[in-house]
Protein backbone atom coordinates (compact mmCIF):
# COMPACT_ATOMS: atom_id res chain seq x y z
CA UNK A 1 0.00 0.00 0.00
CA UNK A 2 3.12 2.39 0.85
CA UNK A 3 4.06 1.79 -2.73
CA UNK A 4 1.28 1.85 -4.29
CA UNK A 5 1.16 5.50 -2.45
CA UNK A 6 4.40 5.65 -3.49
CA UNK A 7 3.71 5.57 -7.19
CA UNK A 8 0.91 7.69 -7.00
CA UNK A 9 2.51 9.96 -5.66
CA UNK A 10 5.84 10.03 -7.84
CA UNK A 11 3.35 10.39 -11.16
CA UNK A 12 1.31 12.97 -10.07
CA UNK A 13 4.47 14.82 -8.83
CA UNK A 14 5.57 14.13 -12.96
CA UNK A 15 3.03 14.87 -14.58
CA UNK A 16 2.00 18.55 -12.21
CA UNK A 17 5.89 19.37 -12.59
CA UNK A 18 5.90 18.44 -16.37
CA UNK A 19 4.80 21.95 -18.35
CA UNK A 20 6.58 25.06 -17.57
CA UNK A 21 7.30 28.10 -19.49
CA UNK A 22 9.42 26.28 -22.11
CA UNK A 23 7.41 23.47 -22.55
CA UNK A 24 4.00 25.83 -22.87
CA UNK A 25 5.79 28.15 -25.36
CA UNK A 26 8.08 25.96 -27.89
CA UNK A 27 4.51 23.56 -27.98
CA UNK A 28 2.24 26.73 -28.36
CA UNK A 29 4.94 27.94 -31.29
CA UNK A 30 4.96 24.93 -32.79
CA UNK A 31 1.58 24.23 -33.00
CA UNK A 32 0.54 27.74 -33.96
CA UNK A 33 3.21 27.78 -37.31
CA UNK A 34 3.41 23.69 -38.24
CA UNK A 35 -0.23 22.54 -36.60
CA UNK A 36 -0.09 18.91 -35.36
CA UNK A 37 3.44 17.87 -37.51
CA UNK A 38 5.78 19.03 -34.85
CA UNK A 39 3.63 16.44 -32.52
CA UNK A 40 7.10 13.58 -32.87
CA UNK A 41 9.05 15.95 -30.97
CA UNK A 42 6.79 15.86 -28.19
CA UNK A 43 6.76 12.60 -27.54
CA UNK A 44 10.33 11.72 -28.52
CA UNK A 45 11.11 14.40 -25.89
CA UNK A 46 9.18 12.84 -23.13
CA UNK A 47 10.85 9.27 -23.63
CA UNK A 48 14.17 11.21 -24.01
CA UNK A 49 13.46 12.26 -20.75
CA UNK A 50 11.49 9.37 -19.00
CA UNK A 51 14.58 7.20 -20.10
CA UNK A 52 17.13 9.72 -18.39
CA UNK A 53 15.26 9.86 -15.48
CA UNK A 54 14.79 6.22 -14.65
CA UNK A 55 18.02 5.63 -15.54
CA UNK A 56 19.35 8.72 -12.80
CA UNK A 57 16.82 7.57 -10.23
CA UNK A 58 18.37 3.41 -10.63
CA UNK A 59 21.46 4.74 -10.19
CA UNK A 60 20.80 6.83 -6.43
CA UNK A 61 18.87 3.86 -5.18
CA UNK A 62 21.30 1.02 -6.05
CA UNK A 63 24.55 3.03 -4.85
CA UNK A 64 22.46 5.76 -2.19
CA UNK A 65 24.70 8.32 -4.34
CA UNK A 66 23.41 10.96 -6.53
CA UNK A 67 24.29 11.28 -10.04
CA UNK A 68 26.80 14.56 -9.92
CA UNK A 69 28.25 12.80 -6.86
CA UNK A 70 28.72 9.54 -9.19
CA UNK A 71 29.99 11.72 -12.27
CA UNK A 72 32.52 13.37 -10.17
CA UNK A 73 34.00 9.98 -8.65
CA UNK A 74 34.44 8.17 -11.69
CA UNK A 75 35.38 10.91 -13.98
CA UNK A 76 37.87 13.03 -11.84
CA UNK A 77 36.52 16.99 -11.40
CA UNK A 78 38.45 18.07 -14.64
CA UNK A 79 35.98 16.03 -16.98
CA UNK A 80 33.21 16.69 -14.68
CA UNK A 81 33.54 20.54 -14.75
CA UNK A 82 31.70 20.21 -18.31
CA UNK A 83 29.13 18.73 -17.23
CA UNK A 84 28.89 20.67 -14.47
CA UNK A 85 29.53 24.62 -16.05
CA UNK A 86 27.08 23.68 -19.32
CA UNK A 87 24.62 22.69 -17.07
CA UNK A 88 24.81 25.81 -14.48
CA UNK A 89 25.06 27.92 -17.59
CA UNK A 90 21.74 26.63 -18.97
CA UNK A 91 20.19 26.01 -16.01
CA UNK A 92 20.99 29.88 -14.57
CA UNK A 93 18.95 30.88 -18.03
CA UNK A 94 16.23 28.34 -17.79
CA UNK A 95 15.68 29.54 -14.31
CA UNK A 96 15.18 33.12 -15.52
CA UNK A 97 12.72 32.24 -17.91
CA UNK A 98 10.94 30.43 -15.54
CA UNK A 99 11.13 33.53 -13.08
CA UNK A 100 10.18 35.50 -16.47
CA UNK A 101 6.94 33.05 -16.67
CA UNK A 102 5.64 33.61 -13.43
CA UNK A 103 6.06 37.36 -13.96
CA UNK A 104 4.04 37.63 -17.31
CA UNK A 105 1.08 35.45 -15.37
CA UNK A 106 1.14 37.76 -12.72
CA UNK A 107 1.66 40.63 -15.01
CA UNK A 108 -2.00 38.95 -17.17
CA UNK A 109 -3.71 39.19 -14.14
CA UNK A 110 -2.94 42.10 -12.43
CA UNK A 111 -1.52 44.71 -15.35
CA UNK A 112 1.43 45.31 -13.12
CA UNK A 113 4.50 45.10 -15.66
CA UNK A 114 6.34 41.76 -15.07
CA UNK A 115 9.76 43.38 -14.53
CA UNK A 116 8.61 44.61 -11.14
CA UNK A 117 7.68 41.00 -10.30
CA UNK A 118 11.40 39.24 -10.80
CA UNK A 119 11.93 40.10 -7.21
CA UNK A 120 9.32 39.94 -5.15
CA UNK A 121 8.68 36.46 -7.02
CA UNK A 122 12.69 35.29 -6.22
CA UNK A 123 12.12 36.41 -2.56
CA UNK A 124 8.94 34.40 -1.98
CA UNK A 125 10.83 31.26 -3.89
CA UNK A 126 13.70 31.58 -1.64
CA UNK A 127 11.52 31.61 1.61
CA UNK A 128 9.91 28.53 0.33
CA UNK A 129 13.37 27.05 -0.18
CA UNK A 130 14.57 28.30 2.95
CA UNK A 131 12.08 27.38 4.97
CA UNK A 132 10.36 24.54 3.53
CA UNK A 133 11.82 20.72 2.94
CA UNK A 134 12.03 18.56 -0.15
CA UNK A 135 8.74 17.41 0.09
CA UNK A 136 7.47 21.13 0.32
CA UNK A 137 9.32 21.92 -3.05
CA UNK A 138 8.88 18.60 -4.89
CA UNK A 139 5.23 17.54 -3.97
CA UNK A 140 3.66 20.45 -2.80
CA UNK A 141 4.66 22.85 -5.95
CA UNK A 142 4.27 19.69 -8.33
CA UNK A 143 0.56 18.69 -6.89
CA UNK A 144 -0.50 21.84 -7.59
CA UNK A 145 0.57 22.04 -10.74
CA UNK A 146 -2.04 19.42 -11.52
CA UNK A 147 -4.11 22.33 -12.78
CA UNK A 148 -2.18 22.33 -15.78
CA UNK A 149 -4.49 19.15 -16.41
CA UNK A 150 -6.56 22.07 -18.29
CA UNK A 151 -4.87 21.75 -21.53
CA UNK A 152 -5.94 17.79 -21.97
CA UNK A 153 -9.25 19.13 -21.53
CA UNK A 154 -9.37 22.17 -23.84
CA UNK A 155 -7.55 19.53 -26.37
CA UNK A 156 -10.52 17.52 -26.18
CA UNK A 157 -13.37 20.46 -26.17
CA UNK A 158 -11.72 21.13 -29.42
CA UNK A 159 -12.59 18.03 -30.79
CA UNK A 160 -9.57 17.63 -32.76
CA UNK A 161 -8.81 15.04 -35.81
CA UNK A 162 -6.73 12.35 -33.28
CA UNK A 163 -5.61 10.37 -36.33
CA UNK A 164 -4.30 13.35 -37.83
CA UNK A 165 -2.40 13.98 -34.26
CA UNK A 166 -1.25 10.40 -33.97
CA UNK A 167 -0.13 10.17 -37.87
CA UNK A 168 2.15 13.31 -36.55
CA UNK A 169 3.51 11.30 -33.89
CA UNK A 170 5.89 9.82 -36.74
CA UNK A 171 8.64 12.39 -37.85
CA UNK A 172 7.53 14.34 -41.13
CA UNK A 173 9.96 16.51 -43.15
CA UNK A 174 7.93 19.98 -43.03
CA UNK A 175 6.47 21.66 -46.25
CA UNK A 176 7.42 25.02 -45.50
CA UNK A 177 9.92 26.93 -43.51
CA UNK A 178 12.55 24.11 -42.99
CA UNK A 179 14.78 26.07 -41.00
CA UNK A 180 11.91 27.10 -38.25
CA UNK A 181 10.79 23.92 -38.29
CA UNK A 182 13.85 22.32 -37.38
CA UNK A 183 14.28 25.38 -34.99
CA UNK A 184 11.39 24.35 -33.17
CA UNK A 185 11.98 20.59 -32.96
CA UNK A 186 14.72 21.77 -31.20
CA UNK A 187 13.26 23.94 -29.21
CA UNK A 188 10.80 21.06 -28.06
CA UNK A 189 13.04 18.93 -27.18
CA UNK A 190 15.16 21.26 -25.17
CA UNK A 191 12.50 22.10 -23.45
CA UNK A 192 11.39 18.47 -22.70
CA UNK A 193 14.69 17.07 -21.85
CA UNK A 194 16.59 19.60 -19.45
CA UNK A 195 19.74 18.60 -17.81
CA UNK A 196 18.14 19.71 -14.18
CA UNK A 197 15.49 17.56 -14.55
CA UNK A 198 17.48 14.35 -14.42
CA UNK A 199 19.51 15.86 -11.57
CA UNK A 200 16.97 17.13 -9.71
CA UNK A 201 15.07 13.62 -9.41
CA UNK A 202 18.40 11.58 -9.09
CA UNK A 203 19.11 13.88 -5.89
CA UNK A 204 15.36 13.21 -5.02
CA UNK A 205 16.07 10.11 -4.47
CA UNK A 206 18.64 10.58 -2.47
CA UNK A 207 16.97 12.73 -0.14
CA UNK A 208 13.91 10.41 -0.12
CA UNK A 209 16.33 7.22 0.82
CA UNK A 210 15.57 4.97 -1.53
CA UNK A 211 16.51 1.46 -2.09
CA UNK A 212 17.41 -1.08 -4.62
CA UNK A 213 13.80 -2.24 -3.12
CA UNK A 214 12.52 1.10 -4.69
CA UNK A 215 13.62 0.32 -8.78
CA UNK A 216 10.42 -0.86 -10.08
CA UNK A 217 8.70 2.55 -8.21
CA UNK A 218 10.96 4.41 -9.72
CA UNK A 219 10.31 2.63 -12.79
CA UNK A 220 6.93 2.88 -12.99
CA UNK A 221 7.24 6.66 -11.88
CA UNK A 222 9.44 7.47 -14.68
CA UNK A 223 7.50 6.30 -17.32
CA UNK A 224 3.98 6.36 -16.50
CA UNK A 225 5.11 10.86 -15.27
CA UNK A 226 6.75 11.23 -18.30
CA UNK A 227 4.12 10.05 -20.30
CA UNK A 228 1.65 11.54 -18.93
CA UNK A 229 3.38 14.97 -18.63
CA UNK A 230 4.35 14.53 -22.38
CA UNK A 231 0.07 14.26 -23.34
CA UNK A 232 0.13 17.34 -21.81
CA UNK A 233 2.90 19.01 -23.65
CA UNK A 234 1.14 17.25 -26.49
CA UNK A 235 -2.18 18.82 -25.67
CA UNK A 236 -0.49 22.30 -25.49
CA UNK A 237 0.42 21.90 -29.73
CA UNK A 238 -2.98 20.51 -30.12
CA UNK A 239 -4.40 23.37 -28.50
CA UNK A 240 -2.32 26.03 -30.79
CA UNK A 241 -2.66 23.97 -33.99
CA UNK A 242 -6.68 24.27 -33.23
CA UNK A 243 -6.99 27.97 -31.83
CA UNK A 244 -3.88 30.15 -33.29
CA UNK A 245 -3.00 28.15 -36.43
CA UNK A 246 -6.85 28.96 -38.72
CA UNK A 247 -5.95 32.46 -37.37
CA UNK A 248 -2.70 32.80 -38.60
CA UNK A 249 -1.43 34.18 -35.48
CA UNK A 250 2.36 33.70 -34.76
CA UNK A 251 3.37 33.68 -30.89
CA UNK A 252 5.90 36.40 -31.05
CA UNK A 253 5.58 37.85 -27.43
CA UNK A 254 3.63 35.76 -24.65
CA UNK A 255 0.54 38.02 -24.06
CA UNK A 256 -1.44 36.95 -26.65
CA UNK A 257 -1.41 33.08 -25.45
CA UNK A 258 -3.57 34.24 -22.59
CA UNK A 259 -6.03 33.53 -24.72
CA UNK A 260 -5.12 30.41 -25.48
CA UNK A 261 -7.72 28.81 -23.95
CA UNK A 262 -10.58 30.67 -24.21
CA UNK A 263 -12.29 29.66 -27.73
CA UNK A 264 -12.43 25.66 -25.88
CA UNK A 265 -13.06 27.31 -22.19
CA UNK A 266 -14.24 30.35 -22.06
CA UNK A 267 -13.25 32.70 -18.69
CA UNK A 268 -12.17 29.51 -17.01
CA UNK A 269 -9.82 28.93 -19.44
CA UNK A 270 -8.09 32.42 -19.19
CA UNK A 271 -8.23 32.24 -15.48
CA UNK A 272 -6.75 28.13 -15.62
CA UNK A 273 -4.23 29.26 -18.18
CA UNK A 274 -3.07 32.40 -16.08
CA UNK A 275 -2.86 29.84 -12.81
CA UNK A 276 -1.08 27.61 -15.30
CA UNK A 277 2.02 29.59 -16.36
CA UNK A 278 2.17 31.22 -12.53
CA UNK A 279 2.26 27.89 -10.88
CA UNK A 280 4.27 25.62 -12.91
CA UNK A 281 7.18 27.68 -13.69
CA UNK A 282 7.35 28.97 -9.93
CA UNK A 283 7.48 25.34 -8.94
CA UNK A 284 10.15 24.96 -12.23
CA UNK A 285 11.96 28.08 -10.31
CA UNK A 286 12.17 25.97 -7.40
CA UNK A 287 13.21 22.74 -8.26
CA UNK A 288 15.55 24.40 -10.70
CA UNK A 289 17.59 26.36 -7.60
CA UNK A 290 17.66 23.50 -5.43
CA UNK A 291 19.11 21.32 -8.93
CA UNK A 292 22.00 24.02 -9.62
CA UNK A 293 22.73 23.82 -5.62
CA UNK A 294 22.58 19.86 -5.37
CA UNK A 295 24.99 19.52 -8.39
CA UNK A 296 27.31 22.04 -7.19
CA UNK A 297 27.22 20.95 -3.62
CA UNK A 298 27.29 17.39 -4.86
CA UNK A 299 30.06 18.27 -7.20
CA UNK A 300 32.31 19.86 -4.79
CA UNK A 301 31.99 17.65 -1.67
CA UNK A 302 29.74 20.34 0.51
CA UNK A 303 27.42 19.40 2.95
CA UNK A 304 24.02 19.16 0.97
CA UNK A 305 20.25 18.47 1.59
CA UNK A 306 17.03 20.19 1.61
CA UNK A 307 15.56 18.61 4.68
CA UNK A 308 18.26 20.03 6.87
CA UNK A 309 18.01 23.58 7.94
CA UNK A 310 20.15 25.88 6.23
CA UNK A 311 22.95 26.65 9.08
CA UNK A 312 24.04 22.78 8.64
CA UNK A 313 24.52 23.23 4.54
CA UNK A 314 25.35 27.12 4.73
CA UNK A 315 27.24 26.91 1.23
CA UNK A 316 24.65 24.92 -0.31
CA UNK A 317 21.81 27.26 0.93
CA UNK A 318 24.20 30.75 0.20
CA UNK A 319 24.19 28.77 -3.85
CA UNK A 320 20.42 28.48 -4.04
CA UNK A 321 20.03 32.09 -2.59
CA UNK A 322 22.40 33.54 -5.33
CA UNK A 323 21.23 31.49 -7.83
CA UNK A 324 17.79 32.56 -7.35
CA UNK A 325 18.37 36.27 -6.95
CA UNK A 326 21.14 36.61 -9.90
CA UNK A 327 18.50 34.94 -11.84
CA UNK A 328 16.16 37.82 -11.77
CA UNK A 329 18.25 40.25 -12.91
CA UNK A 330 18.02 39.54 -16.54
CA UNK A 331 13.48 39.80 -15.63
CA UNK A 332 14.03 43.09 -13.69
CA UNK A 333 15.62 44.71 -16.62
CA UNK A 334 13.12 43.67 -18.89
CA UNK A 335 14.63 41.17 -20.92
CA UNK A 336 12.37 39.62 -23.83
CA UNK A 337 11.07 36.82 -21.65
CA UNK A 338 9.99 34.60 -25.17
CA UNK A 339 13.71 35.38 -26.98
CA UNK A 340 14.66 34.22 -23.26
CA UNK A 341 12.88 30.76 -23.28
CA UNK A 342 13.60 29.68 -27.07
CA UNK A 343 17.24 31.20 -26.13
CA UNK A 344 17.95 29.14 -23.55
CA UNK A 345 15.85 26.12 -24.33
CA UNK A 346 18.27 25.69 -27.42
CA UNK A 347 21.64 26.34 -25.78
CA UNK A 348 19.91 23.20 -23.22
CA UNK A 349 19.37 21.10 -26.10
CA UNK A 350 23.08 21.86 -27.14
CA UNK A 351 24.42 21.25 -23.65
CA UNK A 352 23.14 17.56 -23.41
CA UNK A 353 26.33 15.71 -24.56
CA UNK A 354 27.98 16.93 -21.65
CA UNK A 355 25.54 15.16 -19.11
CA UNK A 356 24.60 12.31 -21.30
CA UNK A 357 27.70 10.54 -22.47
CA UNK A 358 28.97 10.52 -19.28
CA UNK A 359 26.04 8.64 -18.02
CA UNK A 360 26.68 6.28 -20.84
CA UNK A 361 29.57 5.01 -19.09
CA UNK A 362 28.51 5.02 -15.62
CA UNK A 363 25.17 3.02 -16.36
CA UNK A 364 27.67 0.29 -17.76
CA UNK A 365 29.74 0.56 -15.25
CA UNK A 366 29.59 -3.20 -13.18
CA UNK A 367 31.40 -1.41 -10.62
CA UNK A 368 29.21 1.02 -9.64
CA UNK A 369 25.83 -0.32 -11.03
CA UNK A 370 26.37 -4.23 -10.21
CA UNK A 371 23.85 -6.33 -11.34
CA UNK A 372 21.58 -3.13 -12.13
CA UNK A 373 23.78 -1.88 -15.01
CA UNK A 374 21.92 -0.72 -18.06
CA UNK A 375 20.74 -3.95 -20.21
CA UNK A 376 20.35 -3.74 -23.78
CA UNK A 377 17.35 -2.20 -24.19
CA UNK A 378 18.99 0.68 -21.86
CA UNK A 379 21.71 0.57 -23.81
CA UNK A 380 20.80 1.59 -27.22
CA UNK A 381 18.09 4.01 -25.52
CA UNK A 382 20.56 6.09 -24.26
CA UNK A 383 23.15 5.36 -26.85
CA UNK A 384 20.32 6.88 -30.05
CA UNK A 385 19.91 9.61 -26.72
CA UNK A 386 23.71 10.03 -27.09
CA UNK A 387 23.71 10.24 -30.31
CA UNK A 388 20.79 12.57 -30.36
CA UNK A 389 22.47 15.19 -28.43
CA UNK A 390 25.35 15.01 -30.24
CA UNK A 391 23.21 16.28 -33.64
CA UNK A 392 21.61 18.54 -31.24
CA UNK A 393 24.52 20.00 -30.50
CA UNK A 394 25.89 20.13 -33.96
CA UNK A 395 22.44 21.99 -34.99
CA UNK A 396 22.02 23.89 -32.31
CA UNK A 397 23.83 27.58 -33.24
CA UNK A 398 23.50 27.08 -36.99
CA UNK A 399 19.49 26.59 -36.37
CA UNK A 400 19.22 29.67 -33.73
CA UNK A 401 20.61 31.63 -36.67
CA UNK A 402 18.48 30.37 -39.38
CA UNK A 403 15.70 29.44 -37.06
CA UNK A 404 15.33 32.12 -34.31
CA UNK A 405 12.81 34.98 -34.53
CA UNK B 1 17.04 42.49 -32.72
CA UNK B 2 14.41 43.25 -34.73
CA UNK B 3 11.30 41.83 -33.46
CA UNK B 4 9.09 42.36 -35.77
CA UNK B 5 9.83 40.39 -38.89
CA UNK B 6 13.68 40.59 -39.11
CA UNK B 7 14.67 41.67 -42.38
CA UNK B 8 12.34 40.41 -44.88
CA UNK B 9 9.34 42.84 -45.79
CA UNK B 10 7.32 39.22 -46.67
CA UNK B 11 7.67 38.20 -43.32
CA UNK B 12 6.97 42.11 -41.34
CA UNK B 13 3.41 41.94 -43.35
CA UNK B 14 3.29 38.44 -41.72
CA UNK B 15 3.90 39.22 -38.03
CA UNK B 16 1.68 42.72 -38.73
CA UNK B 17 -1.26 39.88 -39.67
CA UNK B 18 -0.58 37.84 -36.73
CA UNK B 19 -0.98 40.86 -34.53
CA UNK B 20 -3.92 41.70 -36.11
CA UNK B 21 -5.06 38.36 -36.18
CA UNK B 22 -4.58 38.50 -32.13
CA UNK B 23 -6.05 41.88 -31.54
CA UNK B 24 -9.15 40.70 -33.11
CA UNK B 25 -9.12 38.02 -31.09
CA UNK B 26 -9.08 40.01 -27.69
CA UNK B 27 -11.48 41.92 -29.18
CA UNK B 28 -14.40 39.24 -29.42
CA UNK B 29 -12.68 37.98 -26.10
CA UNK B 30 -12.89 40.77 -23.89
CA UNK B 31 -16.86 41.15 -25.82
CA UNK B 32 -17.91 37.84 -24.92
CA UNK B 33 -16.02 38.08 -21.43
CA UNK B 34 -13.81 35.66 -21.36
CA UNK B 35 -11.02 37.98 -20.73
CA UNK B 36 -10.44 41.52 -18.40
CA UNK B 37 -10.33 44.64 -20.23
CA UNK B 38 -6.81 44.80 -18.28
CA UNK B 39 -5.57 42.25 -19.87
CA UNK B 40 -7.21 42.84 -23.56
CA UNK B 41 -5.09 46.13 -23.24
CA UNK B 42 -1.80 44.49 -22.57
CA UNK B 43 -2.16 42.48 -25.85
CA UNK B 44 -3.54 45.95 -27.34
CA UNK B 45 -0.04 47.62 -26.20
CA UNK B 46 1.90 45.00 -27.34
CA UNK B 47 0.59 45.00 -30.94
CA UNK B 48 0.80 48.85 -30.69
CA UNK B 49 4.50 48.64 -30.05
CA UNK B 50 5.00 45.57 -32.85
CA UNK B 51 3.41 48.27 -35.59
CA UNK B 52 5.19 51.49 -34.12
CA UNK B 53 8.83 48.61 -34.61
CA UNK B 54 7.65 47.83 -37.97
CA UNK B 55 7.24 51.69 -39.02
CA UNK B 56 10.58 52.69 -37.22
CA UNK B 57 12.90 49.62 -37.61
CA UNK B 58 11.23 47.65 -39.90
CA UNK B 59 12.53 46.64 -43.21
CA UNK B 60 12.71 48.72 -46.40
CA UNK B 61 10.63 47.52 -48.97
CA UNK B 62 12.22 46.82 -52.52
CA UNK B 63 9.85 47.24 -54.71
CA UNK B 64 6.68 49.47 -54.29
CA UNK B 65 4.04 46.59 -54.20
CA UNK B 66 5.94 45.79 -51.04
CA UNK B 67 5.45 49.05 -49.88
CA UNK B 68 1.87 48.97 -50.40
CA UNK B 69 1.67 45.70 -48.96
CA UNK B 70 3.48 46.72 -45.54
CA UNK B 71 1.02 50.00 -45.48
CA UNK B 72 -2.36 47.79 -46.30
CA UNK B 73 -1.02 45.27 -42.93
CA UNK B 74 0.04 47.88 -41.12
CA UNK B 75 -3.47 49.92 -41.78
CA UNK B 76 -5.24 46.55 -41.26
CA UNK B 77 -3.82 46.29 -37.50
CA UNK B 78 -4.45 50.31 -37.31
CA UNK B 79 -7.80 49.33 -37.43
CA UNK B 80 -7.90 46.38 -35.23
CA UNK B 81 -6.68 48.11 -32.42
CA UNK B 82 -9.06 50.82 -33.11
CA UNK B 83 -11.89 47.95 -32.66
CA UNK B 84 -10.45 46.75 -29.28
CA UNK B 85 -9.64 49.88 -27.99
CA UNK B 86 -13.39 50.65 -28.59
CA UNK B 87 -14.20 47.58 -26.87
CA UNK B 88 -11.65 48.27 -23.89
CA UNK B 89 -13.21 51.84 -23.20
CA UNK B 90 -16.87 50.98 -23.40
Amino acid sequence: MKKLAEIALGIVTSIGGFLEVGSIATAAQGGAEFGFQLAWAVLLGALGLMFLMEMGGRLSAVTKRTLADQMRERFGIRIFLLPLIATLLVSFLVLSSEIGGVALALQMATGIRFQLWALPIALFGWFVLWRGNFGVVEKGAATLGLVSVVFAVAAAALHPRWTSVGAALVPSAPTHDHARYWYLALSILGASISPYLYFFYSAGAVEDKWTPEHLPVNRITASLGNLFGGGLALAALVVAAMVLLPRGIHVEKYEPLGMLLTPALHHPGFVFFLATLGITCFGTTLEISLSVAYLLAQGLGWSWSENLPPSRDSRFAVTYTFLIFAAAIPILIGTDVLALTNFSMVLTAASLPASILPMLVLMNDRDVMQKHANGLAGNLALGALAILSVVLFVAAFPLQLLGGS
Amino acid sequence: MVACGGDDPEKSIESLDSWRSSVQMATTAVRLGWVTPRYAKQVRDRATAALNETREKGPKPRRPSEQQATDAAARRLHDALDSLTAEVVR
